[in-house]
């Protein structure tokens, strides 16, 4: 689904993604670990469209997304939650979702994404007519997913979902992904720190250091790889 | 009593046209943080079209107002794209000066262009004073606060209600996030200063039987309203309308209370106080809240 | 050796013909015209250049004064003091013979010490009564002071009206409130009263409810209206919105075609003084007002009569010197007599220069009526100067 090419690219002088090719298959959940500062939010910046590539290609269904502004992304089928509590702080909970669906605001689809959305977070429900900016980190979290789920993505990325959230709503959160991906058939790209939890919901993974890309497999194949257990699940036997 | 409400309309009948100018400044500062010090300027262009419209060649009120707002729409349109979409990357300070810069430019080119005199607008609504017991109310006073309430009253359904208005709440909350909407991020922006340049129109016919037209108005305008939109808060609309209100019915009632010498002085002493005590305004929130 | 001393002849004439440009332009009367180009006093300023570009031209075309052209330069004040004193600075460094402007008082104060340190004379179109208490002996008026204004009009409505609470709005600037404190004194000492209010006014200002609040309330029924042209006409605006009851009075800038364009038919009504009208009964007022109404499709206001006679004040006083020393020059132009006989063109009739360099000219007293299309100022009264040879005179009633 997804096949990025070479790709180089970074902010002002310093080049921060050195030469990166991967491919992400129609309906696995795919993730890049990586230490922090290895350039994996710079890459799906530059994925989305927020950061021009300077060069290499980003092929979307057989088509370079490199020339295309992340709004023409987002009518694609991408969907990107980034890092951070990315909510609009001064509107209800209802109000985001209802953005989140901008590209396709008619009445029916949209019904449709808020029902998904409370399904999955059945909290969001309770709180609709909260301003977002009130809700917990954890709760702001789920909203963020919830509304980039209103478009209608074929393709979500999702960059650091554990990133500040207790352990418990982590796990809730991942199971969250999971179920996405089961039952909507949607492709998902995650990028984590937090790699045990990550290895253990995805297919495939990548092993993301300085730039590029040092190792790739299986989930189950890097969760059990000893220079991965040593580097990034934080044990070894 | 009949003192204190004569004074309340005219405050508020002055506040209103302050705020909504303001509220100019607050929909640019929220969606591209951007400070147009040529707001001004934007009344006073739109004053000079109507007068070329309605008084130079006898267009009937109505047809002369439908196209001022048009060409004011325009104007903000060229604004934003050829000025501001070049200058934005280079951040709020070129855009200052160069809005400075702008703002004289209209000015000046007006005053060699057209004239250096004040040109005579005539009244909008009937002159003749209603009595009320003691309160004289002048209809062109009522019918200013009540249209022009009616205006922001639309404005703020628009923005609170359509889709446009959601995205470009979006966008001012965060650029970035409403790009991952899908919202396009300069498109609204465009139709911010679009909107923007209405308003000061709009603002623009209902000020001209009040100050007459004249080629620096907008320097008074401008500043009216720029310190309006600090006191009321730079980042909300509601900021916008209260701080112009706030200076409207400050200047009138220091100058009937205390005296009329130093009005102006009272709203830049409020100014200070705000400025000390509440620096994000009357209503605003705390930028760091984003 | 002659051929040699002929060929440097040749050359050093050749020289001198084709350097004569500048040698000639030093030659010209020059005028160092300090003005209110932009800003609050912009329009002024245009009528007062517009009368010095035609003064200016018309003794150009009889020949310039004895013999040497007029040339005049623009420094625009953007009607603020602190700049008028460095358009002054730039303007001296010009070297001109003579200045023309400002108008507004408070620039005037500002940097009329220039034109005494330079002993350059200066035609001033302001009407502040402090400016002839300072001692230059190089600075002239080209109205009547407020000082001489304000008691001929009092004294009108007084008689007249028989108002019973006056108040008066000022423009807060030294314009403005040196008029309330000659207001002020003279109610005190000639009429034993006061005002009831005294309200100062900043420019641009379109809101009066306080004002008129106050009014109401000291139950006023005269009101001295001595605000800048632009506000006059917004007071009698709103005067008629609000439905007061009235007798309205103002000087010259609150009468003056300016003002009277933009108040129109709210102007109806009020009583004004004037020096220089387009309808005063004076040949040269009229003469100039309709080259100006032809040029420019508008009668004009007062300050293109100030203008043009600010140049021919100049043409005067070099003609009385016969010569162009400055110091000659300032001694002439004190307790002079100016007749039609002594300068043809200038406007106003017979004008006398104190030994201040005031003023004291005949003054109208009009009253404005709206004819359906325009607000004109109406005679009623040529009132005589209060000093000079014709303030034995008497009042002369056109209307009453």
């Amino acid at each position: 689904m997804l096949e990025v090419k070479n790709l180089i690219s970074g902010y002002g002088k310093s080049e921060v993604i050195r030469g990166i090719s991967l491919e992400v298959k129609e309906g696995q959940i795919v993730t890049i670990i990586g230490p922090n500062g290895a350039g994996k939010t710079t890459f799906f910046r530059t994925v989305f469209g927020f950061l021009p590539a300077r060069q290499g290609e980003i092929l979307f269904e057989n088509e370079d997304l490199t020339k295309y502004a992340p709004t023409v992304r987002v009518q694609k089928g991408i969907a990107m939650v980034p890092q951070g509590r990315n909510v609009f702080p001064f509107l209800t909970v209802l109000e985001n979702l209802k953005l989140g669906a901008y590209t396709r605001y008619d009445q029916k689809t949209l019904q449709e994404g808020i029902d998904l959305a409370y399904g999955l977070f059945p909290v969001l429900k309770e709180r609709k007519s909260q301003q977002a900016g009130t809700l917990s980190g954890g709760e702001q979290q789920m909203l963020v997913i919830a509304r980039a789920l209103m478009s209608r993505p074929k393709f979500l990325m999702l960059d650091e979902p554990s990133l500040g959230i207790a352990p418990f709503l982590i796990k809730e959160i991942f199971r969250t992904i999971k179920a996405i991906n089961e039952e909507q058939k949607m492709t998902i790209f995650l990028v984590e720190q937090n790699a045990p939890v990550a290895l253990r919901v995805a297919e495939w993974g990548y092993v993301m250091e300085g730039g590029q890309i040092h190792m790739s497999g299986s989930a189950q194949e890097l969760l059990n790889d000893d220079r991965v257990k040593g580097a990034y699940l934080g044990k070894k036997d | 009593m009949a003192n204190f409400i004569q004074l309340l309309i005219g405050g508020v009948s002055m506040g209103i046209l302050y705020g909504v100018v303001a509220i100019g400044f607050v929909l640019l500062w929220q969606t591209s943080q951007t400070i147009n010090f040529g707001q001004g300027e934007l009344v006073m262009v739109p004053m000079f079209l109507m007068v070329a419209l309605h008084i130079v060649l006898k267009i009937p009120f109505w047809p002369s107002f439908v196209l001022t707002l048009l060409g004011s729409g325009i104007m903000g349109y060229l604004f934003e794209r050829l000025m501001i979409r070049k200058l934005l990357p280079g951040g709020v300070l070129v855009i200052v000066i160069a809005t400075l810069g702008l703002s004289g430019f209209l000015r000046y080119g007006m005053q060699i262009a057209w004239t250096p005199q004040t040109l005579f607008f005539p009244h909008l609504f009937s002159t003749k004073p209603i009595e009320l017991g003691d309160i004289i109310f002048s209809p062109e006073d009522i019918w200013n606060i009540v249209l022009i309430s009616v205006i922001i009253i639309v404005l703020h359904l628009c923005i609170k209600r359509t889709k446009l208005g959601m995205a470009m709440q979006a966008v001012a909350q965060s650029r970035e996030t409403a790009e991952l909407m899908g919202i396009n991020v300069r498109h609204i922006i465009t139709l911010v200063f679009v909107l923007n340049s209405v308003l000061a129109g709009t603002a623009a016919v209902f000020a001209a039987p009040i100050f007459f037209v004249r080629y620096d108005i907008g320097i008074f305008l401008g500043v009216k309203a720029f310190v309006a939109a600090i006191i009321g808060g730079f980042n909300q609309i509601r900021g916008a309308l209260v701080g112009g209100l706030t200076v409207g019915l400050a200047e009138t009632f220091a100058a009937a209370y205390i005296t009329t010498a130093y009005r102006d002085a009272f709203v830049m002493i409020l100014l200070l106080v705000v400025l000390l005590i509440k620096p994000e305004g009357i209503v605003g929130i705390k930028e760091e809240a984003y | 050796m002659l051929k040699k001393t002929l060929i440097s002849i040749s050359i050093l004439s050749l020289l001198i013909f084709f350097s004569s440009g500048p040698a000639a332009a030093a030659e010209k009367v020059r005028i160092g015209v300090v003005i209110e180009l932009t800003g609050a006093g912009a329009s002024l300023g245009d009528y007062w250049t517009k009368g010095v570009k035609y003064a200016t031209k018309e003794i150009n075309d009889a020949g310039g004064i004895l013999g040497r052209p007029v040339e005049y330069k623009i420094f625009d004040t953007q009607s603020k003091p602190p700049i008028s004193v460095s358009a002054v600075k730039k303007a001296l460094a010009w070297k001109p013979y003579a200045l023309s402007g400002p108008i507004y008082s408070s620039s005037t104060l500002a940097n009329m010490f220039l034109s005494q340190e330079a002993k350059t004379p200066q035609n001033v179109g302001s009407e502040n009564w402090r400016i002839s208490t300072k001692g230059s002996k190089y600075i002239w008026r080209t109205s009547t002071q407020q000082g001489f204004e304000i008691p001929k009009l009092l004294s009108f409505i007084m008689a007249e009206k028989k108002p019973k609470a006056i108040a008066m709005l000022h423009v807060n600037n030294d314009y403005g409130i040196g008029a309330k404190e000659t207001t002020q004194k003279i109610l005190k000492e000639t009429y034993n009263t006061k005002l009831v209010a005294a309200m100062a006014c900043e420019q641009k200002q379109a809101d009066y409810s306080a004002e008129f609040s106050t009014l109401r309330r000291k139950k006023a029924d005269a009101l001295f209206v001595y605000l800048l042209e632009e506000e006059a006409a917004i007071v009698y605006r709103q005067v008629r919105k609000m439905g007061l009851k009235l007798v309205l009075f103002a000087p010259n800038s609150g009468i003056s075609e300016d003002t009277l364009r933009l108040g129109k038919e709210s102007a109806e009504g009020v009583y004004g003084m004037s020096g220089f009208e387009y309808n005063a009964p004076e040949p040269n007022c009229v003469r100039v007002s309709k080259w100006f109404k032809k040029q420019y499709k508008e009668w004009p206001d007062n300050e293109f009569m100030k203008g043009y006679n600010s140049v021919y004040l100049v043409k005067t006083g070099i003609e009385q010197t016969g010569g162009f020393d400055k110091a000659k020059y300032s001694q002439k132009m004190h307790n002079i007599f100016i007749t039609p006989k002594v300068q043809k063109n200038i406007c106003g009739g017979n004008l006398y220069y104190d030994d201040v360099g005031d003023l004291h000219a005949w003054d109208y007293l009009v009253q404005v009526k709206w004819d359906g299309t325009h607000a004109k100022p109406k005679i009623v009264a040529a009132l005589p100067p209060l000093k000079g040879p014709d303030s034995s005179k008497k009042t002369k009633w056109y209307e009453k």
